[in-house]
């Protein structure tokens, strides 16, 4: 039996004025023109709560950008659907923070990418460490819990305990230390971001005993580098399971991620109903259970741990989105990741664009 | 845990009946936690004003069970470290 989703992510816009190289945008970003109307969203968050869903994530790009936001978020806090939104904390004065709260928002994900300002500017593309400080203080100084993110690579990892000493001044509900993942520009990006592995576990065992030390009072959560593992992570507690995602322009998808995976027809909030969507599109029902898995999978006892890993990351590095994901050791392709660690020629780094000039961008 | 210490739900942090699934469900930041009816009943105790004492009569008078102490205690505590509640004096 299909369950219902808990959760509706909505990419609201792709428009940032950012250009992060983790960013895991598609490569091809959505143009401000094409992008789904505030009726339409608010059409969606109707659906969404029939559906069953209970929890709202707002993302982007940058989703401050979206004008019609607060809208988006008041109808959710009509119908009891707890609110997120995720920020890279550009955008977000005080004005904007008071629409917002007044709108029923309950929840704010403030990213930064380093602790001072040079190394910021060199991931982002842009100077914001001020603006994101800024936003910070307004969040911390509001009964709206914050947390904080940062996304480690090889640039910042040795930068950790700076990083996490200034998250500290600001009184955060959570702490998200992510190590970035392969996809869109991040993926592009690679060879650029890939830390080494002696990067790494300095920077967990630091997290580890930053965390023990904080004790409870900050949580504070590692997302693992999958690359170094041996077993791939659990993605989305297996495809279309818990979780729904729409993109800007009007995509439904079971991960953000899996926009990338060609030649699986993902339904248009336009012409469907996300009940349909869920229950009955060939595009949710692809990958769900196990009975879509090939050897090594099929046979192996960690499918009902891992459920195979990441059918996006298993379609970027192989081609067959059915395969396993090459992350793991049992995977006929993990030599793909072993290369990539290996790989030590770096290619040209990509900051995240529009493919065409856009007068639409900030 | 104190007896004396007055519990509420952290910011960020709340309970709600699904009708959907017919179940109590704790939401925060990017989770949805299901809980059993036992987890719900004390967590709806919680309203800031009640101390982990009134919070043990209350619900041994609901249940009419004076066996509840450790159980409750323990699951007060383990709220309190995944941060789901905190004392109002923190």
């Amino acid at each position: 039996m299909i369950e219902p989703p808990y959760a509706l992510t909505c990419e609201l816009t792709h428009r940032c004025p950012l250009k992060c190289l983790y960013c895991s945008n598609p490569l091809s970003l959505i143009r401000a023109e094409d992008e789904l109307t505030t009726d339409e969203w608010l059409r969606v968050i109707c659906e969404a709560k029939e559906l069953g869903i209970v929890q709202v994530n707002f993302s982007g790009g940058e989703p401050l950008a979206y004008e019609g936001l607060p809208q988006i978020v008041a109808l959710c806090k009509n119908f009891d659907l707890y609110t997120h939104l995720v920020t890279s904390g550009i955008g977000l004065d005080r004005r904007k923070f008071d629409t917002l709260r007044q709108s029923g928002l309950e929840s704010i994900q403030i990213s930064f990418q380093a602790d001072d300002e040079r190394l910021s500017e060199s991931i982002a593309g842009g100077n914001f460490l001020a603006q994101k400080r800024a936003a910070a203080s307004l969040v911390a100084g509001s009964d709206i819990p914050l947390t904080l993110n940062v996304v480690l690579s090889r640039f910042n990892l040795d930068r950790l305990e700076q990083i996490l000493d200034q998250f500290l001044k600001f009184r955060p509900r959570r702490i998200e230390l992510a190590n970035v993942q392969f996809y869109g520009w991040a993926l592009a990006n690679r060879s650029y971001l890939l830390p080494s592995s002696e990067q790494l576990k300095r920077a967990e065992a630091l997290y580890l005993a930053r965390k023990a030390k904080l004790n409870g009072e900050v949580e504070i959560d590692w997302v693992i580098s999958d690359y170094f593992e041996n077993y791939p992570k659990p993605c989305m507690g297996g495809w279309a399971s818990t979780h729904l995602c729409v993109t800007p322009v009007g995509e439904a998808l079971p991960c953000l991620a899996a926009s990338a995976i060609k030649g699986l027809p993902f339904p248009s909030v336009k012409s469907k109903d996300l009940s349909w969507i869920w229950y009955e599109s060939e595009a949710f029902n692809r990958f769900r259970g196990l009975g879509w898995m090939t050897k090594p999978c099929s046979e192996c006892e960690l499918r009902f741990v891992d459920f195979g890993g990441c059918r996006c990351q298993a379609f970027l590095l192989t081609g067959d989105a059915s395969s396993a994901d090459p992350v793991c050791r049992l995977s006929p392709a993990r030599h793909l990741i072993d290369e990539a660690l290996a790989e030590k020629n770096r290619t040209a780094v990509r900051y995240r664009c529009f493919s065409q000039p856009d007068a639409s961008v900030p | 845990m104190q007896l004396s210490s007055r519990l509420k739900l952290r910011a960020g942090v709340r309970l709600k009946f699904d009708r959907t699934r017919n179940a109590n469900l704790l939401l925060l930041p990017e989770r949805t936690v299901k809980l059993n009816h036992s987890a719900a009943a004390v967590l709806s105790c919680l309203n800031g004003t009640a101390t982990v004492d009134d919070v043990l009569s209350l619900l041994a008078m609901r249940y009419n069970s004076q066996n509840l102490t450790k159980d409750v205690i323990a699951f007060l505590e383990e709220a309190r470290d995944k941060g789901w509640v905190q004392a109002i004096d923190d």
